[in-house]
């Protein structure tokens, strides 16, 4: 058995003062109704808050996601987009992270997706 | 800050992990310096040792006994995280009380597990690079004699040169007899 090790200089937990949020992803899955999200974070001491929250372009909320002091650094979520009889559109996600208050909160990012129509599967 | 660690322990340390899977298992990890080349298992005995561990106080003891007796440094202790990354968590510095042990976390997060040493001082988290240390030919080649096997190599000399002293009285011829010339 062949044993690695693991000697990344970038990933050593950081106070919670130096946390943010380092890459935020969405990508639509094949049946248009659910949204793979990637959301990964500066490696942390304290366990950080997160929020994600998925708007239409015409402002409508489609889909929210709450996550309290996560435990990992690098998470993988599946939003589903809920109260749209066709969910093609442009989309907005946010992703917001904090401590101890979301006003305001310590980092935020956003990301643009668009989910085709049926035709165009 | 470097350590080496034979790799004959980094594999007992993983074998160990994947054996509990998906538990995490813990241990203590002793040698001389920054040279680890012993690793002693304990018992996980946390309320839910999917995500936790605690190591059972009296292994522990035993564990300190043994180093003891093999005069032998406790450099630190190990556990693994079986669906994360060798990171040392924030449960992990809660509960971390000794900013002189190093802690070594295997991750088997993926096929081939790895392996990250850390140490941590309250809030300060210092990564410390590991490297195998092929020089160390065995375990045993570094580990002193306990006392019984001091004494026990003493005894069987005594008794060696008892029995050739023995033996070699035995073989003498009997002395010739002296008579007197007339």
């Amino acid at each position: 058995m062949e044993i690695n090790l693991f000697n990344d200089p970038n990933l050593v937990p950081q106070p919670k003062d130096k946390i943010k949020i380092e890459e935020f992803t969405a990508t639509p899955y094949p049946d248009r109704y659910r949204v793979k999200v990637g959301l990964k974070l500066t490696p942390f001491q304290e366990r950080p808050n997160l929020v994600i929250v998925a708007h239409r372009n015409d402002g409508k909320q489609v889909s929210d996601l709450d996550i309290i002091a996560t435990m990992h650094y690098d998470n993988e979520y599946t939003m589903h987009i809920r109260g749209v009889d066709n969910p093609a559109g442009d989309y907005t996600l946010t992703a917001e992270l904090y401590y101890e208050t979301r006003n305001p909160p310590q980092d935020k990012q956003q990301v643009n997706i668009t989910i085709p129509t049926e035709d165009a599967e | 800050m470097i350590y080496q660690i034979a790799y004959s322990v980094a594999r007992q340390i993983a074998d160990h992990a994947q054996a509990d899977y998906p538990n995490e298992v813990c241990g203590l990890l002793a040698g001389n310096g920054h040279h680890i080349y012993k690793a002693i298992p304990a018992k996980n005995i946390a309320d839910q040792p999917a995500t936790e561990y605690l190591a059972d106080p009296y292994d522990q003891l035993q564990a300190l006994k043994l180093l003891d007796g093999e005069g032998l440094e406790w450099i630190g202790v190990y556990h693994s995280h079986p669906k994360s990354p060798p990171i040392v968590s924030p449960t992990d510095i809660e509960n971390s009380t000794d900013a002189q042990l190093i802690h070594v976390i295997v991750s088997l997060q993926h096929t081939k597990p790895q392996l990250k040493a850390w140490r941590i001082d309250e809030d300060h988290i210092e990564a410390i690079d590991l490297i195998f240390d092929s020089e160390t030919p065995n375990e045993t080649a570094y580990e002193p004699l306990s006392k019984s096997q001091k004494l026990a190599i003493i005894l069987s000399g005594i008794i060696s040169v008892l029995l050739l002293l023995t033996i070699s009285f035995t073989l003498l011829p009997p002395a010739p007899e002296i008579t007197p010339i007339p």
